[in-house]
């Protein structure tokens, strides 16, 4: 990218998105903002570290890793406007990779996270080269089947034991220090992605996405290298995804090809980031949010159908009536009109 | 000798199927731009569909696909009316989300209605072959493929002998030069979704005789209709024909020398393989007719 010649106003002071476009108020919503922010991450930790509620943790570990893997979707699903529909594979791969290292080198599988999300991002960029070169439904449809196609191969193949599963050494802990050590790090996860998503969204690499998005032609004229963009920005998702995998595999110690490559984690995905507003680092956050912990409740009351059922009817009636998500009906109202 | 032949025509006869569910997905790509998500779903509640009609009532799955065909066309097009329309018009991605949401909702109400169990319809043709000079040819095989010719024969009729077909067709290759020549696109963009949903349904009747189906189904048959278009290009009935026919055919051979569960591998390899590295099939297909 250091080769365009365009040159983009500095960040700083262009209202970027993410961001009212009203002087003044710029400053002071973002002041709000940040102070809902922290003031998230302070409850959430304070109730990681205090309650007592096993339960209530498990879910809100599961909570927060969805917002990673949403929040790392959303660059290119959200800004370049890309569906992937791979991010059980990135994920699952992770998860894999992390139990054959570990199992192999003998250390813990908490150990294994650059491997992982390295393995997942060599896979991105094989997939992704090629594949985002095409415009469109193509890439949609190559993830699609891909995750398909890799799940069948870890069903058969030697070296994950096929459908039977691998086995992972679990972390010496208490269960309950243990589910406070996962509930932390994907804390922790969920606060940087969220981060690293915001500072992309001001980025010359973020507005390049966008105006992949608005129009790839009039992009590809201005000197965005289209391609190369939109690839770093999969690998990006991929990445994450595979360290999150990662974890995943340590947290569960057991995997098997059904539940690791489970499109639902695709779907989950792509349903938080519609519904919160792929159009800013806050959407995912809340869309993820809010989506995992209804799925969550109701998985905890119903057998998981009526979870995908609401998911699923969430998605068609955010895609087809509130296309800006829960972010686009927030700015509405404020008065600010939504163009990007 | 005899077990080639007899291979590759249980292949042609499943790739006539096959040919069905590509056809629906493609017609609709080529029209609409739009690649409907919902189509694996689709194909799985004509199969059980199917079964009730032929469980509760005794109506023979070649009676219930003329059934589907209108219900299922009607259906499609509601759906284009209230839920697609719209986005499609902002973007084809926001189009396919819906869709996307559309199959979720779809895998969990049939869930709902018909469980997770897998079912087969047991007609009286089920078990019964036909054989001649050595050569055994399952009699449902042929049944079926039969019907899927008659079904994409009337498909390629209404897309090249009629007026409807020519202006779906026209929409298809330029939609302003199409609405300029006084053709209603929106209403094109409502009956072509109509249709391909028909042939998602005729192929789910057909499907559900041959195979054991269950609600996870979804998601191999819209794998294999990814796998029709791709090999066969955007274009209607004849490029699907292609398409279904070498997936068909490549699967019964697959099937015949590979252990079984080493089959879907090679495919879904084969169709990966073939997306990243001939990279675009649907895109070099564009160019073709349609």
């Amino acid at each position: 990218m250091s080769t365009t010649e365009v040159r983009v106003p500095p960040p700083a002071r262009a209202p970027g998105r993410g961001q009212l476009a009203v002087p003044g108020g710029e400053r002071l919503w973002a002041r709000v903002g940040w102070a809902v922010f922290a003031l998230g991450i302070g409850l959430l930790a304070a109730f990681g570290a205090t309650t007592g509620q096993l339960g209530t943790l498990r879910v809100a570990t599961t909570v927060l890793m969805y917002v990673v893997l949403t929040e790392a979707w959303s660059v290119l699903g959200g800004f370049g406007g890309y569906l992937n529909f791979g991010m059980a594979m990135f994920f699952g791969v992770g998860a894999y990779t992390a139990a054959i290292v570990s199992n192999h080198a003998g250390i813990p599988p908490l150990a294994t996270v650059v491997a992982c999300g390295a393995v997942a991002g060599i896979l991105a960029v094989v997939v992704g080269i090629p594949s985002l070169r095409l415009r469109g439904a193509y890439f949609a449809i190559v993830t699609f089947v891909l995750t398909l196609a890799i799940q069948q191969l870890v069903s058969v193949l030697g070296i994950t034991n096929g459908a039977l599963g691998l086995y992972l050494k679990p972390v010496s802990m208490s269960p309950r220090a243990s589910l406070e050590l996962y509930f932390f790090i994907f804390l922790g996860g969920a606060v940087a992605a969220t981060l690293l998503t915001r500072q992309l969204a001001r980025s010359r690499f973020g507005s390049a996405l966008v105006a992949i998005r608005e129009d790839e032609d009039a992009a590809e004229i201005l000197g965005i290298p289209t391609t190369r963009v939109k690839t770093l920005a999969f690998v990006l998702a991929a990445v994450i995804a595979g360290m999150v995998g990662c974890v995943y595999a340590s947290q569960l110690y057991y995997i098997e090809p059904t539940g690791t490559f489970d499109f639902a984690i695709s779907l989950n995905v792509v349903v938080g980031a519609i519904v919160g507003g792929v159009q800013s680092w806050v959407g995912p956050l809340l869309g993820a949010g809010t989506t995992q912990l209804l799925s969550q409740e109701l998985l905890t009351r119903t057998q998981g159908v009526e979870g995908n059922l609401v998911l699923g009817a969430l998605l068609v009636l955010f895609a087809r009536f509130v296309p800006g998500g829960i972010v686009g009906v927030v700015r509405r109202r404020g008065g600010t009109k939504v163009t990007v | 000798m005899t077990t080639v032949l007899q291979v590759v025509i249980t292949g042609v006869l499943l790739g006539l199927i096959y040919t069905l569910i590509g056809a629906g997905l493609t017609i609709v790509l080529g029209v609409l731009r739009i690649v409907n998500l919902s189509q694996g779903i689709l194909v799985v509640i004509g199969s059980f569909l199917a079964f009730d009609l032929f469980v509760r009532w005794g109506i023979d799955p070649i009676l219930s696909v003329l059934i589907l065909i209108p219900v299922f066309f009607v259906v499609g097009a509601l759906a284009e009316l209230l839920f697609v329309r719209v986005p499609a018009r902002d973007s084809s991605s926001r189009a396919m989300l819906v869709l996307f949401g559309l199959m979720m909702v779809g895998e969990a109400v049939a869930t709902l209605a018909w469980t997770t169990d897998s079912r087969s319809i047991a007609v009286g043709y089920a078990n019964g072959s036909i054989a001649f000079s050595g050569i055994v040819v399952p009699e449902d095989y042929l049944i079926m493929a039969g019907v899927a010719i008659a079904v994409l024969g009337l498909t390629e009729l209404l897309l090249y002998r009629t007026m409807l077909g020519k202006a779906l067709r026209a929409v298809g290759q330029n939609r302003q030069a199409a609405e300029v020549l006084g053709i209603d696109s929106a209403w094109m963009a409502t009956v072509v979704f109509g249709l391909g949903t028909a042939l998602a349904g005729a192929a789910g009747a057909a499907l559900g005789v041959l195979f054991p189906f269950s609600t996870q189904l979804d998601s191999q048959w819209l794998a294999y209709s990814f796998i029709v278009v791709l090999i066969g290009g955007l274009g209607g009935v004849r490029s699907s024909l292609v398409g279904g026919l070498a997936l068909g055919v490549g699967q019964a051979v697959f099937s015949q020398v590979l252990p079984l569960d080493i089959v879907p591998v090679v495919l879904y390899g084969i169709l990966a393989a073939a997306l990243i590295v001939r990279g675009g099939g649907i895109g070099l297909a564009r160019v073709r007719r349609i």
